[in-house]
């Protein structure tokens, strides 16, 4: 995931592959509550990669960071 | 209603109607367009159960934003907004493809409304969408359907793989569009390679969602797979029309002769005059002239970037 925050590198196919096992796991288990396709809807589903692959990665990496620092 | 064709038919739509010297529609807008006519209408359908069909393509009903009408109005509506040529014909070519898939459905669409409100279908799979969500999803992926949007997947992996690649979003995607990626990249402080996730999350979800509900309808639903010409036939598809098909062809050909009358006016009228003023994205601006905004609020996901 080191390629996840530096700008314009391209991420290997793998990890969207990764991305979407987890999304249509948790699709499929947010669907047993019924009437709740929020994973499925228009915005959260194509966030979702950015969000999996890159915002969780950087935050996480902002935070060790951090805690290095003290 | 197609689940996951149109968003694969975005990628595929924005590498062909990409044309040096006439177009570059801004991929964004053809996923506007594509969205539209159900983000108008979704929320009202399946709450309207047995009558879900006819709200969300009959007339009266939600049915004119399937139309080519639709499409051209919010067109008409950007370019005069915002003078973006490359948004106003992504919008027009997005909601277009929308129509024309939905046509696929048993429900299909008024193509040519207000000028005809004759519904237009090839009745290949079920509009099943007085089942509810869930059912409506799990007929699409047990008939024919299911093949349909796979078909998509496979065209546009196909013939427009490189509009999947980073060099083609480089070149291609943030030049026909440099404001809207720009604000993204200046003001959510997104890299490139952010962006491209971005770019690329609408095959996701796509292939994401066709997947989910593929299985949901094997494993949870388990209804029967039934990829039949006009399946599945365990449910009752919507059928909004009782004319024969000889009559839907007449009725449709003097909508279309019509409607493009009326577009030929409308473009006389006012339409011309707003596509002269527009601009095109400084991509395709012979003089090669930047695009200050664009550049300042930085657009520029550049190759030294990389």
């Amino acid at each position: 995931m080191n390629g996840a925050a530096v700008p314009g590198r391209d991420l290997q196919w793998g990890w969207y592959l990764f991305a979407l096992v987890l999304y249509v796991g948790l699709a499929l288990g947010s669907l047993s509550l019924r009437d709740n396709v929020l994973l499925l809807n228009w915005i959260i589903g194509p966030l979702f990669p950015v969000v999996v692959l890159y915002v969780v990665p950087t935050a996480v990496r902002a935070l060790v960071r951090r805690r290095d620092r003290r | 209603m197609s689940w996951a064709a149109h968003e694969f038919e975005n990628y595929l739509l924005q590498k062909e109607f990409t044309r040096d010297g006439w177009t570059r529609p801004s991929f964004l807008a053809i996923v506007l367009g594509t969205f539209g006519p159900d983000l108008f209408t979704k929320i009202f359908v399946y709450g309207a159960r047995e009558n879900a069909a006819e709200v969300h393509r009959a007339w009266p009903g939600l049915g004119f934003s399937h139309s080519f009408v639709f499409g051209v109005f919010f067109g008409v509506l950007i370019l005069w907004l915002t003078k973006s040529k490359s948004w106003a014909i992504g919008v027009v070519i997005g909601q277009w493809a929308h129509v024309l898939t939905d046509m696929g459905d048993s429900a299909g669409v008024m193509v040519f409304f207000p000028f005809s409100i004759e519904p237009a279908t090839i009745g290949l799979w079920t509009h099943s969408a007085q089942e509810g969500r869930y059912g409506d999803a799990a007929a699409y992926y047990s008939g024919p359907a299911a093949f349909w949007d796979l078909g998509w997947m496979l065209v546009t992996l196909l013939f427009a793989w490189r509009a999947l690649t980073q060099r083609y979003f480089r070149d291609v995607i943030v030049p026909a569009d440099p404001r809207a990626w720009g604000w993204l990249h200046g003001r959510l402080h997104l890299p490139e390679n952010a962006l491209l996730m971005i770019y690329r999350g609408i095959f996701f979800y796509g292939l994401g969602r066709m997947i989910t509900w593929f299985l949901y309808a094997r494993f949870d639903a388990k209804t029967p797979f039934q990829p039949v010409w006009g399946g599945p036939e365990y449910v009752e598809g919507a059928d909004l029309s009782d004319a024969s098909f000889v009559e839907v062809c007449i009725r449709t050909a003097i909508g279309g002769v019509l409607f493009f009358g009326f577009m030929y006016i409308c473009w006389r009228l006012f339409i011309k005059r707003l596509w002269d003023r527009g601009v095109d994205p400084p991509s395709m601006r012979p003089d090669g002239a930047t695009d200050r905004n664009a550049v300042a609020s930085g657009a520029g996901v550049t190759p030294s970037e990389a």
